[in-house]
């Protein structure tokens, strides 16, 4: 640490205790906390409602009974679920990447860094190797499964991160939600049957994943929460969106910015048979979560 | 406070009510000020700091909560939980609410809203602040927190405290300077 922050330290101590500051320049940037002072009167809190809140605490803590922590779950349902054939564009791809990386160092170090993690010095080279995959990537259906797998993997990130109570970057989050915006509009190209397949699957993945969320975020109530509650709110996006194209998938693809395939089978007579299906139920019973295409208002 | 601490967070992890009753008693009050001067509202700050004591019990129920440090992992949920709330609120900034304004003491209208307007004023200075060096100031010239007792909330170590201090009043002073205009002299 360097000196100026101990004088600064020693000043912010004479500052509270109404001692003067002899160095000046100290002296002035004290002197901003003076624009601060107004918040030193706190008003009392309502007695009343106080005595009820805390009646309430006490209630609650006698309510509570100690459970045991479930174990963590490792989530690689879209790893299994979103499985692609392995074309020769992908070998092709993965020897381009391999060489790629091995401009800032080795092939096990770019092998190693698949399982690194945000706070770790090897993550850079994993974003970078999944945006090379990416950028590899020209079939639609192939891009979105692979969007939508980088989503999973950021999900796993996050899970992790939460475990060690280590804090969780925004940029995660972010890159989660730029996932998942790219997967939809991949996916918006796809033809009728392959679009559905595919949202039927997100509809139940993305549920399990905003759980999860949610679980994390009741197991660490001191972590700020500003990533996890970005992820949320992109998985959110992500179920609404593929409830919105199973419900209507032309409004989907005119809402994600895609035409509709020139191939695709004529909707008008389609039969809505697949919300029969029990992987449709939202958390409020079957059909509730599709009411409506004022969904679409949420999607990205 | 260490020792009393331990002997509590001994208690709250069995789930003793007395013990629980003990620490929302306690560590309530300074919650509450530490809320209120984050959102300047009463009801507001009574909220957060009551849903900091259901999470701590949601995390006690749960096998989890502090290990130790329990006062600091209170505080890191309340500033959490204010900064949560400042994010999702609607109103702007300008519009500053009474509610911290009322007095006790029967102020005059004129002095109460300038005095609404400055602790307005004062909050939009400290939500431009970064999340730790907010934490840094607010703990330390308004909680009255050592270095060591911050270090634990923000789980650093005291170095990195001082840093934090040091860089937030810079920021503070250039906040005022760039957009609040104010000048060496009238700081």
């Amino acid at each position: 640490m360097s000196k100026i922050e101990d004088r600064v330290d020693q000043a912010a101590s004479n500052y509270r205790a109404g001692k003067p500051i002899k160095d000046p320049d100290l002296q002035s940037l004290l002197a901003t906390m003076d624009v601060l002072k107004p918040l030193e009167d706190v008003p009392a809190p309502d007695l009343v409602r106080s005595q009820q809140l805390r009646k309430a605490f006490l209630t609650r803590a006698k309510e509570t009974l100690p459970v045991s922590l479930p174990e963590p779950n490792r989530h690689i349902g879209w790893k299994n679920t979103f499985k692609k054939e392995r074309s020769p564009m992908f070998t092709f791809a993965r020897i381009l990447i391999l060489l790629a990386v091995a401009f800032g160092g080795t092939t096990a170090t770019a092998f190693a860094a698949q399982d690194s993690l945000p706070s770790e010095a090897l993550y850079p080279i994993k974003t970078f190797v999944e945006d090379v995959r990416l950028a590899l990537t020209s079939d639609p259906e192939a891009e979105a499964n692979l969007l939508l797998r980088l989503s999973d993997e950021r999900m796993e990130e996050i899970a992790a991160l939460s475990g060690q109570g280590l804090p969780v970057p925004n940029e995660v989050a972010t890159r989660l939600r730029e996932h998942i915006d790219q997967a939809l509009q991949e996916a918006a190209k796809l033809d009728d049957a392959a679009l559905l397949q595919l949202m039927e699957q997100i509809q139940v993945r993305s549920q399990e994943q905003i759980k999860l969320l949610e679980k994390l975020r009741e197991n660490a109530p001191d972590k700020p929460e500003e990533a996890l509650e970005l992820a949320t709110q992109a998985m959110n996006n992500l179920r609404v969106a593929a409830e919105g194209a199973l419900e209507d998938p032309i409004t989907f693809r005119l809402h994600q910015g895609a035409n509709r395939p020139a191939d695709a089978p004529d909707q008008s007579g389609m039969d809505p048979s697949y919300e029969n299906e029990g992987v449709l139920e939202g958390p409020g019973g079957k059909g509730t979560g599709r009411k409506g295409s004022g969904n679409q208002d949420s999607t990205p | 406070m260490a020792f009393k601490e331990d002997q509590w967070l001994e208690g709250a992890r069995r789930l003793d009510e007395s013990a629980l009753a003990a620490i929302y008693d306690s560590l309530r009050p300074e919650l509450y000020s530490y809320a209120c001067r984050l959102v300047g509202d009463t009801t507001t700050a009574e909220d957060i700091v009551s849903d900091t004591f259901f999470r701590f019990l949601r995390a006690l129920g749960a096998g989890g909560g502090p290990k130790d440090h329990l006062r600091a992992y209170l505080y890191r949920i309340t500033h959490n939980l204010a900064a949560d709330h400042h994010r999702r609120r609607d109103e702007p900034l300008e519009n500053p609410d009474l509610d911290v304004q009322r007095s006790p003491s029967a102020e005059n209208p004129d002095e109460a809203v300038e005095r609404s307007l400055a602790q307005a004023q004062a909050r939009e200075v400290l939500w431009r602040l970064t999340h730790e060096q907010r934490q840094v100031i607010m703990l330390k010239f308004f909680q009255g927190l050592s270095n060591e007792e911050i270090a634990a909330v923000l789980e650093k170590p005291v170095g990195a405290v001082k840093s934090l201090q040091h860089r937030g009043l810079k920021s503070m002073r250039r906040i005022l300077e760039n957009d609040f205009a104010f000048t060496e002299g009238s700081l």
